[in-house]
């Protein structure tokens, strides 16, 4: 699915803050990246999605190797993914609705077939009485739902998550973890970047650890 | 009812922006100056048009009153002339009452004049080249007290400030065009900074560089067209106002605005021009910041 052969990856001219790293995540699995605040899992992330570009080393893709890739392929790769941002990043001018059909409206669907995707979808995440609400309206784990909507609206092969249930109580976060699992069963591979053990452990899935800019592999 | 809005939705907000909203207005203000340069453009072409027309294959022929007063005589004489010159297509000895007329501008009424010894004039239309008249010149310069006008030296010096003036106009034509080129560019990335985040997202959800841009195109065309035809209208609308004022000023060098329905297409057109001149700009300030914010460049 995705592949870090030596990846290395600084900022600027800083020090290196990801080494070495080596990753081969095989279709159809769930990952954990675990690791203390400022080691590096939301830019590990990042070269993940392409958003930054790694300083050396080689990251592929669906067996390519994404500095090959031209822009113009670069889109559809990227709706494969889903991705669900440590900070939602949800569009503020937006209503929830809106915010969820952002990529079926990218991908050019029609708006019927739109409607009634998100409606379904932002039922299952239980925020069917807010689809007009407007992201500043809503709680941090609403909007946090309406990411997690939003990245799996165009049922994506490889879902990555930056603290998905950070800002939910234990109780959602649980229900959130029962949705990618529920997606995982639907055979999507899943990596989801945390810095809480106990849920982690709780699923039993392998963990990557992150620290010092070292990655190491799961037990 | 829900599909229609949010077949409207604008993934950009660039109204967020105060910048960005002055740019119907700055549109507006550049088609009303582009529009009155090129009317400017257009009237001085016609005006250089008709003066030519007016005074091209004429030259006239003053036979001065003189001591020897045997006027008639030469009068005689050059018609005789011109009688036999090839090329001489037409020529009209002057009545007396016409030459005061003519003569009124620029020595004043009947009563002033009057007292004058007043020149015989004689209207000569020719055809082809003046070189060819050279003979004739010749012959007619022989007769004493005979002068020879034509309005070439006078009329060249006008056309020639004409013409500055006609540059002048389009030259401003083009610096405001390439200004309104530049106010797109700089709206349309000012616009982009602030949409940053949102056009990132719209990426990392797999949109195209197309996509993105046309985002943009959108905004820019209402914007554009909306401030584009008031513009050319309000121009137009002062067109006509110095149009209408204008015959009272109008004399042999002030034709003012005299545009002619092709003059007046090309105003019409002109919005259409400028909106598509900023949607190509704004087009391109996206395709290039896009592009140079890859990482993968
Ligand atoms: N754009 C950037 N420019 C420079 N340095 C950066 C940038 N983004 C992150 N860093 C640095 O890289 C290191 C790793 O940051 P990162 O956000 O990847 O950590 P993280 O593991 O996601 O932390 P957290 O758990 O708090 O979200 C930090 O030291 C951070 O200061
Ligand atoms: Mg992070």
């Amino acid at each position: 699915m995705i592949r870090f052969e030596n990846v290395g990856l600084r900022y600027g001219k800083g020090a290196e803050i990801l080494r070495d790293i080596n990753i081969d995540l095989q279709p159809g699995s769930f990952n954990f990246l675990l690791g203390p605040s400022g080691a590096g899992k939301t830019s590990l992330l990042k070269l993940m999605y392409f958003s930054i570009k790694p300083s050396r080393g080689r990251i592929s893709m669906f067996d390519r190797d994404i500095s090959t890739l031209s822009r113009q392929e670069r889109p559809m790769f990227r709706r494969k993914m889903g991705v669900i941002f440590q900070d939602y990043r949800l569009l503020p001018h937006l209503s929830a609705m809106n915010n969820v059909a952002l990529p079926l409206r990218i991908a050019g669907l029609s708006e019927s077939q739109i409607q009634n995707n998100v409606k379904e979808l932002l039922n299952w995440v239980g925020l069917e009485d807010r689809l007009d609400a407007m992201p500043a309206t809503l709680s941090g784990g609403q909007q946090q739902r309406v990411a997690f909507a939003r990245a799996v609206i165009n049922r994506p092969s490889f879902l990555l998550a930056d603290e998905p249930t950070g800002s939910v109580d234990s109780k959602t976060a649980k229900r959130l973890y029962q949705l990618f699992h529920d997606l995982h069963s639907l055979g999507t591979t899943i990596f989801i970047a945390t810095h809480s053990k106990d849920l982690v452990h709780e699923f039993g899935y392998p963990c990557y650890y992150l620290e010092n800019g070292i990655l190491h592999q799961p037990r | 009812m829900q599909e229609d809005a949010s077949k409207t939705i604008d993934l950009l907000p660039f109204d967020y922006s105060g910048q960005v909203r002055l740019l119907p207005w700055i549109m507006a203000a550049m088609m009303y100056l582009g529009a009155l340069s090129l009317a400017a453009f257009f009237a001085t072409h016609s005006a250089l048009q008709s003066w030519h027309q007016d005074v091209r294959g004429t030259v006239i022929i003053q036979v001065m009153v003189n001591a020897e007063n045997d006027t008639e005589k030469r009068v005689k004489k050059i018609v005789e002339t011109l009688t036999q010159t090839q090329f001489v297509t037409e020529f009209t000895v002057v009545e007396e009452e016409d030459s005061i007329k003519l003569l009124e501008p620029w020595f004043g009424g009947k009563e002033l004049v009057g007292d004058l010894p007043i020149p015989k004039l004689i209207d000569v239309k020719y055809e082809g080249d003046k070189a060819g008249l050279q003979p004739l010149f010749d012959r007619i310069n022989e007769i004493p007290d005979v002068l020879i006008t034509d309005h070439q030296p006078w009329l060249e010096d006008l056309a020639v400030f004409a013409r500055t003036v006609q540059a002048i106009a389009f030259w401003s034509f083009l610096v405001i065009m390439g200004v309104g080129g530049l106010t797109v560019i700089l709206s349309t990335r000012a616009g982009l900074s602030i949409n940053q985040d949102i056009i990132s997202m719209l990426y990392l959800m797999g949109a195209e560089d197309e996509y993105i841009s046309k985002q943009v195109e959108g905004y820019t065309l209402r914007h554009s067209l909306t401030g584009g035809v008031s513009g050319v209208l309000t121009a137009v609308m002062t067109i006509l106002f110095l149009d209408y004022f204008s015959p009272q000023v109008n004399d042999f060098f002030l034709p003012t605005l005299q545009l002619n329905f092709y003059h007046w297409i090309v105003l019409a057109v002109l919005p259409f021009v400028g909106l598509a001149i900023a949607i190509f700009t704004a087009r391109l300030s996206i395709l290039y910041r896009l592009i140079s914010e890859d990482p993968y460049r």
